[in-house]
């Protein structure tokens, strides 16, 4: 027995986020994304400090005498609102969509590891998303829009089940810079694509279809310089992992999150583990060579 | 000779029948007392009064899936191996209110416990043994790496302070029992060497015509407590016999449970066949989380009362060996048994190193009797390492739920 080694904690938890008591957040704002996904915006109902969450991160969201369920954070307003996106697929998710604007729920966080965005200055990005996975890569794209110049090449790539399917969909057209700009801004490739078509909706659909896998030989001239961030289904992240090696990303600029279950996000109830990691604190996003040995395995 | 006080690391000799004066000193000290007590079939952790409420002249017989009183031919009252409760049973309570909402308008406002009422009580467990110590710190461990102030996830009604440890060495093993191969007994070892600080060492000698202990102070407050129970200095003789106890119990350990590369299990034994074989045989009972006194795994609860404006958050023991415990939208990732004995082992033997610094058991073979079908996890883990059939990851495709 050797209690006393050190242990690799890769952060600092802060005290003040450190505990199951939530602070209380009202609604301030809500966006129908899909048929059953909504954003909602929300304020501090406490006065207290701002929340500073990083790209990549989630918050515990507790709904009163429902539940609490993980959510990415899919942006932060300059004015300190947080935006989660939510998809109704259980009590509490159906819940949180439910609140009405004045209505408050509990917000933990955030929690767990972020894009690394800030080590990836100077390199070509590639974005890949799939379905709802677009809502914790949000904030790094508005990074990305933020400090254009600081990378290379930028692609976002996002896949749906159909058009109707697609979250934030009114803001692509501002993601997208298509040639430099008159200022000297770099630009930015976003592209879309869909599993189907439903026949109805077919004349007025003008992208493309297929998995979202399928963009990305198209994608940047220079995959050596390159880095990757993966949000999606784990079978989609799996097979896109594939497909970016082959482009020539190296194992360790490809970015993934995971999703566990999760109920006290601070690596105390054991339910999010993973082999050694706790994906509440050691995740959700990791490096693909940490966790490349996982990946590969049956019911971990 | 009563009242003076008593120093630290010193050995001294007290009869059985002052073993009362502990008692009642840690009561005048304000001091909730719990340990041993016989309740049907087994010994299990409760309120004590005094040493009457210990189980004297009470053994135990234990093997793979078998738990059995046995009466002794002495008068002893610490002549029993653990039973099925450990001091998580306080330390971390199998149920604890976290706090309470109360719905106000379109809003709610949380009440913590603090506020909740009841005053905090000290706690003393009597009758400690050495890899009780281990697992009281190993259980401490998770908590300070999570960054958890203890103090948060603690009822009111229970522990604010470190509990007060009286430390009791073991005179004999059971059958289930591997603390050698652990490293974490079955000697008392200075404080801290293995486990959690603790306040006495106790040490008992059963003989007919001369039950005596040895009582030795681990920490300032332990020699408070031990200045107020009649005592004398121990001879060297009675020094020697206190380490004579352990060794013998040392030498008769009967299981082992040897892992040379703890950090190499987990990747080693991923697709290894024996898994199956296991799998065949548990039951997913949750048992072995429940009896092992580190498993900490935990759920959060929140109810709400029948007009939902008032809800609460409570945290109680989870197990991996739960269905749901990995449940996703859409399915569990662990589904099967296998992969769910799998996490555990892997887990306690294996990547708790990585996670925590230690090993994740600490040899009370607490799992091994209470598995109502006899698994054995030194037997397992001897499969599972020394088998030539180790096939190590096999990367093939799957589809996730
Ligand atoms: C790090 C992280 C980020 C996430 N971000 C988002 C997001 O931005 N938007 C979004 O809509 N969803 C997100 N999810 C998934 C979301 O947490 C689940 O959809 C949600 O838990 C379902 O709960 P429910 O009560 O509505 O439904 P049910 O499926 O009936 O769930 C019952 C209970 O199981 C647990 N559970 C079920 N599914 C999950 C899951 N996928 N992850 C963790 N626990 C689960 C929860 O404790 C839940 O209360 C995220 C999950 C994780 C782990
Ligand atoms: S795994 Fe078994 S032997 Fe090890 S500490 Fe837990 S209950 Fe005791
Ligand atoms: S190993 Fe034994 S005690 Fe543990 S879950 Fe399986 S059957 Fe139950
Ligand atoms: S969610 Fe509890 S340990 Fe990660």
């Amino acid at each position: 027995m050797s209690l006393g080694l050190p242990i690799n904690v890769q952060k600092q938890v802060d005290p003040r986020q450190n505990s199951f008591v939530p602070r209380v957040f009202t609604v301030t704002g809500k966006t129908r994304e899909t048929a059953d996904t909504v954003t909602i915006k929300a304020h501090s109902g406490d006065g207290g400090v701002q929340l500073e969450a990083r790209p990549g991160q989630f918050n515990m969201l507790y709904v009163h005498g429902i539940g609490e369920i993980p959510v990415s954070l899919s942006a932060v307003g300059s004015d300190g609102s947080l935006l989660h996106t939510v998809r109704r697929v259980g009590p509490v998710s159906k819940a949180l969509g439910n609140l009405r604007i004045g209505e408050s729920f509990g917000v933990r966080g955030p929690y767990g590891t972020h894009w690394p965005l800030e080590s990836l200055h100077g390199r070509s990005v590639i974005v890949l998303a799939g379905g709802l996975g677009l809502a914790p890569l949000r904030p790094a794209i508005h990074h990305l829009l933020k400090f254009r110049d600081a990378f290379g090449e930028v692609g976002i790539y996002c896949g749906a089940r159909s058009p109707a399917d697609r979250i934030f969909a009114s803001e692509f057209s501002r993601w997208q810079r298509e040639k430099p700009h008159a200022t000297g801004a770099k630009s930015i490739q976003v592209r879309v694509t869909v599993d189907r078509v439903p026949d109805q909706a077919k004349a007025a659909w003008h992208g493309e279809i297929g998995v979202v896998t399928s963009l990305l030989p198209r994608s940047i001239s220079d995959p050596v310089n390159a880095a990757a961030m993966i949000c999606g289904p784990e079978v989609m992240m799996r097979h896109a992992v594939q497909d970016l090696l082959q482009l020539g990303i190296a194992k360790e600029h490809i970015y993934l999150s995971l999703e566990r279950n999760m109920k006290c996000a601070v690596g105390l109830c054991g339910h999010c583990q993973l082999s050694r990691y706790f994906v509440c604190r050691d995740g959700p996003v990791f490096s693909f060579d940490a966790v490349e040995h996982l990946l590969t395995v049956k019911e971990l | 000779m009563a009242t003076l006080s008593a120093d630290i690391g010193v050995t001294y000799r007290m009869r059985a029948g002052d073993l009362g004066a502990l008692f009642s000193t840690l009561h005048a000290a304000n001091f909730l007392t719990i340990g041993p007590r016989l309740s049907g079939e087994a010994i299990i952790l409760e309120e004590l009064n005094g040493p009457e409420d210990l189980p004297v002249g009470w053994g135990d017989e234990q093997e793979a899936g078998r738990y059995r009183l046995r009466r002794r031919a002495d008068q002893a009252f610490f002549g029993y191996n653990l039973g099925p409760e450990s001091w998580k049973k306080f330390l971390t309570p199998q149920r604890q209110l976290l706090w309470r909402a109360r719905r106000q308008g379109a809003t709610f406002t949380i009440e913590q416990p603090e506020r909740l009422g009841g005053g905090p009580q000290q706690l003393a467990f009597i009758g400690v043994r050495a890899c009780e110590l281990a697992a009281i710190r190993v259980q401490e461990r998770v908590r300070e790496v999570s960054g958890q102030p203890a103090n948060d996830l603690i009822d009111a009604k229970c522990r604010v302070a470190t509990p007060f440890l009286v430390g009791v060495t073991c005179a004999q093993s059971a059958a289930t029992c591997f603390c050698t191969s652990m490293g974490t007994g079955p000697a008392l070892g200075p404080p801290g060497s293995s486990g959690v600080g603790y306040d006495l060492a106790l040490t008992e000698f059963p003989s007919e015509d001369d039950h005596h202990f040895t009582i030795e102070a681990r920490s300032e407050r332990g020699a408070d407590i031990a200045s107020h129970i009649p005592r004398q200095l121990a001879t060297e003789e009675e020094c020697d016999a206190v380490r004579q106890q352990s060794d013998t119990t040392a030498a008769l350990m009967r299981r082992h449970l040897k892992l040379d590369k703890p950090a190499q299990l987990f990747q080693d034994s991923l697709e290894h066949p024996h898994w199956d074989e296991v799998a065949s045989r548990c039951l997913s009972c949750a048992n072995c989380t429940l009896v092992c006194p580190t498993c900490f795994c935990t759920n959060i609860e929140d109810t709400s009362d029948l007009s939902g404006d008032v809800a609460e958050r409570w945290l109680r023991w989870d197990s991996c060996f739960h269905l749901d415990f990995s449940y996703l939208h859409g399915g569990s990732v662990r589904q099967t048994t296998r992969s769910r004995y799998r996490q555990w082992l892997t887990h306690k033997l294996g990547t708790w190193h990585e996670q925590f610094g230690s090993s994740g058991c600490v040899g009370c073979g607490r799992c091994i009797a209470w598995c109502p079908v006899g698994i054995d996890l030194t037997v397992e883990l001897e499969a599972l390492t020394l088998s030539p059939e180790v096939t190590g990851v096999q990367t093939g495709k799957y589809e996730h739920p």
